[in-house]
């Protein structure tokens, strides 16, 4: 059913996804909790930086991100710099625009759970003896877990629908840039529809899939609320 | 053994300025109405909030002065706050286990607390199932398992329904009597402060009016305590004998024999009861056919009008306080004096811890 070219763009989509849900993770708890958390005045610019990415057309996103990466640009430079390879058209290149198209798929359901677990659960466990790693681990990430998973899955799940953004910077090159979208688009350009709906099918399931379990996720953390 | 607190920090909505020295033992409560600061304060002895200059040491522990601010999770404290606060990823066990665990020198009785509290049959329960009055319970064996030098505790009946405070003042009251580090207890309840509280600090709008022994402080003139419409008397007594008859206790107390009627059996020897100034009446010679059944010689030591042709009397019995309310009217026609013998006429007397 798939051909050769089709398995490993396959298999280059989920290594993407799963590189940059992983990496986003990371990034974006530290942040989120400040978000959830900071008083500062200028807090909402920061927000809308992050809710940026939702309504950009890909291709505007994609076209900074390409001169921003390219041999020319700050990133491209520094890479050239540090490991002799550039960005642009390259995997590395691709984990850097997903995370920047996905940032706001992940950054939001945190947000949202840190600020519905609040500071109090804190300041017990800080009055109880646990110093700030120690409340970190088992007190935010355990509360935080129905907001992580939402996070971690819609990351993924966006960054498995990519195409705008990975065809500005990525181009496609088989094995190395070319993911699932832009497969699809190859084969229905040479009218191979076939395998076309066979990529197509796989994802449609697969992303009803990711998002029966985020809304399934909710529902219980609703439930253990009420 | 005391506790030295100076705190100084103007915040949103007031300038909290508190210089006290609490007694080292017993339960100390901050009392005053909302918005006083009372919070402020007990959050800024925790050391949940930082504010510089600040100056806290506690039996002979500094938790801040000057540059030296001990974080939070080492300063050994147990803090009880408004709502339980309970971990809902934990069970109940899990919830006291996380206190016992991080500390450095825990309760050598926990099971003891379970017990007293009445939470061992909590003990495997998810935190959400609990009613407000069990998660509370829960809180204060997890606060007092991690084996706290100081318990401070804001509040924790405020979440509860009046029943479910009724209640929770006996685990409260136990407490109190068997455990031997000392109790910040903020409320703005003049009731809950009478039954649990020793030492009493008045707080209002960052500032502190007044602070003293419980009792002698009910019953200051110059402070609102002693003299609005709630104005009490707070006596310790103990119980002499049960008249079945009657259905009445005998009691011996502070200002002499008192009987009393209470619904429930009284068997500790150590009682509070409860005198409302305007349920004391004087009488220049001792009544004889009355059904006011304690009549009690005093000397008036001190009137203070109030207003709305109302006089609060200080009636001295035996070195102790007793306050009688009574009308201007009352003063003047029978002439009273600062330091005449009088008998002091109690119609009703309430036990309440």
């Amino acid at each position: 059913m798939f051909s050769q070219s089709d398995l490993s763009a396959l298999f280059l989509t989920f290594k993407l996804a799963a590189v940059s849900t992983t990496l986003l993770l990371l990034f974006c708890v530290p942040l989120a909790w400040w978000l959830a958390n900071s008083r500062w005045r200028y807090k909402f610019i920061v927000e809308a930086m992050v809710a940026l990415p939702l309504i950009l057309p890909p291709t505007v996103l994609g076209f900074y991100l390409l001169l921003l990466l390219g041999s020319n640009g700050l990133l491209g430079k520094l890479s050239i710099l540090l490991t002799g390879q550039g960005l642009a058209f390259s995997f590395s290149g691709l984990v850097i625009g997903s995370m920047i198209y996905s940032f706001p798929f992940v950054v939001q359901p945190l947000q949202n759970a840190f600020s519905a677990i609040g500071k109090r659960p804190l300041e017990v466990a800080a009055t109880l003896g646990a110093g700030p790693i120690d409340r970190l681990v088992t007190v935010i990430l355990p509360l935080a877990r129905p907001g992580l998973l939402t996070a971690a899955v819609l990351g993924f799940a966006h960054t498995l629908g990519e195409f705008g953004v990975v065809l500005m910077i990525g181009g496609n090159i088989p094995g190395e840039t070319q993911v699932i979208s832009i497969a699809i688009y190859d084969h229905v350009e040479s009218l191979q529809y076939q395998q076309a709906h066979a990529l197509s099918a796989l994802l449609l399931g697969l992303s009803f899939i990711m998002l029966v379990v985020v809304y399934g996720i909710n529902r219980q953390a609703r439930m253990r609320l009420s | 053994m005391s506790l030295e607190i100076r705190v100084k920090v103007a915040l949103d909505s007031l300038n909290l300025d508190v210089d006290l020295m609490l007694p080292g033992t017993g339960v100390s409560a901050i009392f005053g109405p909302s918005g006083a600061g009372k919070t402020s304060l007990l959050r800024a002895i925790a050391g949940l909030d930082n504010h510089e200059n600040g100056r806290i040491v506690c039996n002979g522990q500094t938790f801040q002065d000057g540059s030296v601010f001990v974080p939070v999770h080492r300063r050994s404290i147990g803090y009880v706050f408004q709502q339980p606060g309970l971990f809902t990823h934990l069970n109940v066990r899990q919830n006291i286990d996380y206190a016992v665990n991080r500390a450095s020198n825990p309760a050598s009785d926990v099971k003891e607390l379970v017990e007293l509290l009445g939470v061992q049959s909590l003990i495997e329960r998810r935190c959400n199932t609990l009613s407000g009055g069990e998660a509370q319970r829960v809180a204060i064996v997890r606060a007092l398992a991690s084996g706290p030098k100081l318990l401070l505790m804001d509040e924790p009946l405020s979440s509860l329904d009046q029943r479910l405070k009724d209640e929770f003042m006996p685990y409260l009251e136990k407490l109190h009597s068997q455990l031997s580090i000392p109790i910040i207890y903020v409320s703005h309840s003049r009731l809950e402060v009478a039954r649990i509280s020793d030492f009493l600090v008045l707080l209002d709008k960052g500032n502190v009016l007044n602070s003293g022994k419980t009792a002698e402080l009910f019953t200051l003139l110059d402070s609102p305590l002693g003299t609005d419409e709630e104005a009490q008397s707070l006596i310790q007594a103990s119980r002499v004998e049960y008249d079945e008859q009657a259905h009445l206790f005998r009691l011996n107390s502070q200002i002499g024999e008192l009987w009393v009627s209470a619904r429930s059996t009284l068997d500790t020897d150590n009682l509070r009861i409860r005198i409302f100034a305007k349920d004391v009446s004087v009488c220049l010679c001792k009544p004889e056919k009355t059904s006011v059944l304690n009549i009690i010689p005093a000397t008036l030591s001190e009137m203070h009008d109030t207003s709305n042709g109302q006089v609060m009397l200080k009636l001295d019995i035996n070195g102790h306080t007793l306050l009688s309310r009574i009308t201007s009217k009352s003063v003047q026609e029978l002439d009273l004096k600062q330091g005449m013998a009088i008998f002091a006429q109690v119609k009703s007397v309430a036990v309440i811890s």
